[in-house]
């Protein structure tokens, strides 16, 4: 039986698999970039996660919704994502995103740049905390302190306006996001994310996933250039 | 029908659905807000126009419909830079290459698709860039061969 299983496997398979590259484009290389030093961990680089669309896979499990997060997540539409719109993803969807981003390491401040969107998150590790009377952003404020191998990062002040993934789990203003960048070797980071927002989750969501460097640029991407979804997309709101 | 008519049939409804069920449109929002993986279809025609654009580069090929009247179809690949690192250039869709496209048609109805293989005028069957998934384990699989040289 398992042979037969095999056999009209392999005959449904068209030659060479699936599909297959083309193989004629030319990548630019990255920049070279000087280590920080004073035994800071070396993140400077550009970088890719696994493509994640559904945080419940690295968490490896449902979340745990308050009744007013499982209500807005039951009655989600798809379509609804606001980057779909090509709103801006915020602090940490875009590097799970099929794009790289590049770390820029500099004395009191880490720079993300995010291909996607053309987009860029400042991480302050000059010792500053939180500015008082934050007001409620895309991004939010972020502030991060290294710790032997890992940069421990807080990030506040985030609007409800962003989706933490593609499946659509949300969250309010009163999200706090915490990121530890682990430096494992030259070409591996791991980077885990707890997101606490007491409003749309009864307990924290943690999870894990791995940074790979990569030996290729980032490139530009502007997402409103040719945004010829928007009118086709299946929404939860009525159409205009 | 025989047993292993039956395996087969069982298979390559389990392959379709694995297939398209990837799809992601290159993150740019879910597969399922704009696709059906219920609805795969193949197109055969003439490129119209390329799009190489974001957030999803695109082309148009006018396909015959069954009454013989030729329908115009927009085809969404991944973005530009997702499809580069797979291998495509702006170039590797002309205007009247005779291409075809397996893909899934857009749950409103309308003339629009998105490819996951596309046949080149060539014969070569390539990957349209669509599951994202596939835009970045290619990334890395290929990262040795494209260290800013011509990957042949």
């Amino acid at each position: 039986m398992r042979s037969l299983l095999l056999v009209a496997l392999l005959a449904l398979l068209p030659a060479g698999g699936f599909g297959q590259g083309l193989n004629n484009a030319t990548l630019p290389l990255p920049p070279a970039m000087p280590s920080p030093g004073n035994g800071i961990p070396d993140l400077n680089g550009i970088w890719v996660m696994p493509y994640t669309t559904d945080l419940t896979k690295p968490l490896g499990g449902p979340v745990s919704f308050t009744p007013h997060g499982a209500e807005v997540f039951k009655n989600h539409s798809d379509g609804d994502d606001p980057h779909g719109f090509c709103q801006p993803t915020g602090p940490t969807r875009a590097f799970h995103q099929p794009y790289p981003f590049q770390l820029v390491q500099t004395p009191g401040m880490l720079i993300v740049l995010f291909e996607i969107d053309h987009n860029f998150r400042r991480i302050f590790t000059d010792g500053r905390g939180h500015p008082d009377n934050l007001d409620h952003t895309w991004y939010g404020d972020s502030i991060g302190k290294y710790e032997g191998n890992t940069l421990t990062v807080d990030t506040i002040g985030l609007n409800e306006k962003t989706w933490l993934d593609t499946a659509g789990h949300q969250h309010s203003d009163q999200l706090r996001i915490t990121e530890t960048f682990t430096k494992i070797d030259q070409d591996n980071i791991t980077w885990t994310v707890t997101y606490d927002d007491p409003v749309f989750y009864t307990t924290p969501i943690t999870f894990s996933l791995p940074m790979r460097r990569q030996k290729y640029d980032i490139l530009e991407m502007i997402c409103m250039e040719n945004n010829l979804d928007i009118p086709h997309l299946i929404t939860s709101q009525p159409k205009q | 029908m025989t047993l292993t008519g039956r395996l087969v049939r069982m298979l390559s409804g389990f392959l379709l659905a694995a297939w398209i069920g990837t799809a992601a449109a290159a993150a740019h929002h879910s597969f399922a807000a704009q696709y059906d993986a219920n609805k795969p279809l193949t197109l055969k025609g003439v490129v119209t126009k390329m799009e190489w654009m974001n957030p999803h580069s695109r082309f148009y090929v006018d396909v015959k419909d069954d009454a013989g009247n030729v329908v115009n179809w927009n085809v969404e690949l991944a973005s530009p830079n997702v499809l580069l690192r797979q291998g495509w250039t702006r170039d590797s869709l002309k205007t009247g290459d005779l291409v075809t496209v397996e893909g899934a048609h857009a749950k409103d109805g309308s003339n629009m698709a998105n490819a996951q293989r596309v046949t080149l005028a060539d014969g070569r069957r390539v990957f349209a860039g669509s599951s994202g998934g596939d835009a970045v384990g290619s990334a890395i699989r290929k990262e040795g061969a494209q260290e800013g040289t011509k990957d042949k």
